[in-house]
């Protein structure tokens, strides 16, 4: 008859495998010099952490900020690079230097490097524009007047 | 002059993790108290000395950071146990699934598709030892541990009862498939 209870692992162990209970159990060494040493040490290491947890620097919680800092000064620099480039200073300088020329000077000009036809253009723009703009409508006194002023040698020249 | 770990009473080893106490030096009590057998249990499901200390670190500080809830009704040993147990398990099956995938690679290349078990290290002697060891080290995961608890540690029904929180009845129908087990191989190979 079946036992229903065993005494003890040795005699249950016998009844369901004799080959087994035959057998010299595996023996499990204990590790050396050290070993427990190095365990303890590394778990001693980590619960020390989390008793003393190492507070977070400043400089890791100012990171977020000092790297929008530096897009943002990225793109107003660029944005100034941008505006100065359009608005340069030469286009400027250039301008305040025509205003230096003489009329003679630009007539002479004018009549070495301009045919006839592109003359004509720019009067007839330049009547347009005035005429358009409205605050240059010019009568033939006034017209009179001003070719007065002008140098006549260099009329002569542009035409 | 100070008193030898094993002197240490589990009351001592709690008190230090109490607010006026030192966790540090509780700690440190409670490793040198509990950790050779608690070794050799985790050796026993891992078989191998790599395993089994990654194991043991583990569940030591796992107990570090939950013993404020330990409830003293149960007994101090238990609750190791229970917490290296289920770390030990928690390996094992990750092992496991490790071992699949790279057997699965293995498979595309030379069709194999049985796993081999891994045989345990520290054993010395004949074949039959060696064949011991390697048909442990195939058993799953719970069966393993209920087979070693039993055969090795020589531990009561009762006793594996209440480390592993499952019924008598079970842990005898899981000694016994593993038993039957085993012993197949064995005879498989020999």
């Amino acid at each position: 008859m079946k036992k229903e209870y065993h005494t003890t692992p040795q005699e249950e162990l016998a009844e369901l495998s004799p080959l087994l209970a035959q057998l010299k159990k595996p023996k499990v060494s204990l590790p050396g010099n050290g070993f427990f040493e190095g365990i303890q040490h590394n778990v001693l290491a980590k619960a020390q952490a989390e008793l003393n947890p190492i507070p977070v620097r400043p400089l890791y919680r100012l990171q977020k900020w000092v790297a929008l800092a530096a897009v943002f000064t990225a793109i107003l620099g660029f944005a100034l690079w941008t505006f100065n480039d359009s608005s340069s200073p030469t286009t400027n300088n250039n301008l305040s230097d025509l205003e230096q020329v003489s009329d003679a000077e630009i007539a002479a000009y004018l009549a070495l490097n301009m045919d006839l036809g592109e003359a004509e253009l720019l009067l007839a723009e330049e009547l347009e524009l005035s005429e358009n703009d409205g605050t240059l409508l010019l009568d033939d006194a006034s017209i009179e007047n001003y070719l007065h002023e002008v140098d006549a040698d260099a009329i002569e020249l542009f035409f | 002059m100070a008193l030898a770990h094993s002197q240490y009473e589990d009351e001592d080893i709690l008190n230090q993790f109490a607010p006026a106490g030192n966790p540090e030096l509780g700690l440190r009590w409670l490793m040198n108290k509990y950790q050779e057998p608690l070794y050799v249990h985790v050796f026993g499901m891992m078989g191998n000395q790599a395993d089994a200390s990654d194991v043991l670190q583990n569940s030591f500080i796992k107990v570090f950071r939950y013993i404020g809830k330990f409830e003293r009704q149960a007994k101090l040993y238990t609750w190791l146990y229970r917490i290296a147990t289920n770390e030990a398990l928690t390996a094992l099956k990750k092992r496991q699934r490790t071992a699949t995938v790279s057997l699965e690679h293995r498979a595309d290349d030379a069709d194999q598709t049985e796993v081999q078990p891994i045989a345990h290290e520290s054993v010395d002697g004949d074949r039959a030892q060696a064949l011991l060891s390697a048909a442990i080290d195939g058993l799953p995961p719970k069966q393993k541990q209920v087979f070693w608890m039993r055969y090795y540690e020589e531990k009561s029904y009762q006793e594996m009862s209440e480390l592993l929180e499952t019924s008598i009845g079970a842990l005898k129908a899981s000694y016994h498939h593993a038993v039957k087990k085993v012993e197949d191989y064995i005879k498989s190979q020999g």
